[in-house]
């Protein structure tokens, strides 16, 4: 397979990179795209990764404080909440959508001050930034895009609320200004995502376009 | 393939096993955490991270492909890139801390060697092959979480020239291992 010579394929110089992890990061998060794009890089990366491997073996055991597992387990499997649902009734077919959430989101610290809970929802590779603001006493979720460029024409970015164990459900369009919803409560669990959408929205309350940012309540 | 307890977890927790789960933390964790320590240098900075890495874990479990790679290799590699980005979005370092900063690797001692078996054992003797510098940039960056720049200031050479230095490496490694 290898052809001897000077130099490695480009290909293969950059999956090798990205396995010895010398780049800097916004070279990572481009291999890391490529990754995600093009199976025959990924396959490569593979390679490399079981090349290497050998190397895990000079990591040494180290026992992590006992905190860190109960930590975890808070944040990953919350007590469960009661939940007020008055609008929760209408809930769409976001079935699919709430188990590819599962699958791509990524957890990101929440800050939590009295009463007020804030979110920022973020992707992988992904410029777009969304920042949500609960307050608990007036009930209002206020949500902002706070970095990152606009929809492209003809596209929308769609908000949804997926309640812990539920199904998605529109909260609105996220355009220029902040889009303000009122829901009983944000208990933790809760996961909140912005898809891409034809412009208008998601036929139907249904998301049909790609998950680009996310964030899940944490406690 | 010798048998891949941790493989079997993973395929459990993919499928939400929250017991599994937590037997997979009980296997894995001293080693992940060994990982991102040994990277981050910052012990509050790594129990944050080893957290982060059991959350994509508890996450990506379905991604996980028995068929490419060990459960553990999957699970070093997940602990590995996250601690090697946060390492990556730190702010660059004041000049001249660099170089100081920078600890040799101590060499794997003669038993380590020789109880290298198999694959650890083929990838030793094709890290022997190399130049010993190249050898250890290699493996520091790979252990460590060196970066170009970061290995560029301690040999003191422009940061390509440490590119193209260690991409010959690479390819010798490659080559040597796929022979």
């Amino acid at each position: 397979m290898t052809t001897p010579g000077d130099h490695l394929p480009e290909r293969d110089a950059l999956a090798a990179e990205y396995v010895l992890g010398t780049l800097p990061l916004a070279d990572r998060q481009a291999a890391e795209a490529l990754i995600a794009a093009d199976p025959g890089f990924a396959q490569i990366v593979a390679q490399w990764q079981a090349r290497l491997a050998p190397l895990d073996d000079d990591y040494q055991e180290i026992t992590p404080p006992k905190a860190v597992l109960g930590k975890l387990e808070a944040r990953l499997f919350p007590a469960p909440t009661r939940i007020r649902r008055n609008w929760l009734a209408a809930l769409f077919g976001g079935l699919a959508m709430a188990a590819a959430i599962f699958l791509a989101v990524i957890y990101l610290p929440v800050l939590i001050a009295p009463g007020d809970i804030v979110a920022t929802l973020t992707g992988e590779n992904q410029p777009l930034t969304v920042t949500a603001t609960y307050a608990g006493d007036s009930g209002r979720l206020t949500v902002t895009r706070s970095a990152g460029p606009a929809a492209a024409t003809g596209k929308d970015y769609e908000l949804w609320i997926i309640p812990e164990g539920q199904t998605a459900i529109s909260l609105g369009l996220l355009r220029d200004q902040a889009l303000v919803a009122e829901i009983s409560a944000l208990p933790p669990g809760t996961t909140l995502a912005v898809t891409l959408e034809p412009a208008g929205g998601a036929p139907g309350g249904v998301a049909t376009g790609p998950i680009l940012v996310a964030a899940v309540i944490g406690k | 393939m010798t048998a891949d307890p941790v493989s079997g977890l993973l395929a459990q927790v993919a499928a939400h096993d929250r017991g599994a789960f937590r037997s997979l933390y009980a296997a894995t964790s001293a080693k992940l955490f060994g990982v991102v320590l040994r990277i981050l240098k910052d012990r509050s900075e790594a129990e944050d991270a080893l957290q982060e890495v059991f959350t994509r874990v508890w996450l990506k479990a379905q991604g996980f492909d028995p068929a490419r790679a060990r459960g553990m290799t999957w699970l070093i590699a997940i602990a590995r890139n996250h601690a090697i980005d946060r390492l990556r979005a730190r702010p660059a370092p004041t000049d001249g801390d660099d170089a100081l900063a920078f600890v040799a690797d101590p060499a794997p001692g003669v038993e380590k060697r020789l109880v290298a078996k198999g694959e650890s054992r083929r990838l030793a003797d094709c890290f022997d092959k190399l130049e010993p510098a190249r050898s250890a940039a290699i493996r520091g960056a790979y252990l460590d979480g060196y970066s170009y720049q970061d290995l560029a200031a301690r040999h003191e050479v422009p940061l390509n020239t440490m590119r193209s230095w260690l991409r010959r490496g690479l390819l010798k490694l490659k080559e040597c291992l796929d022979a």
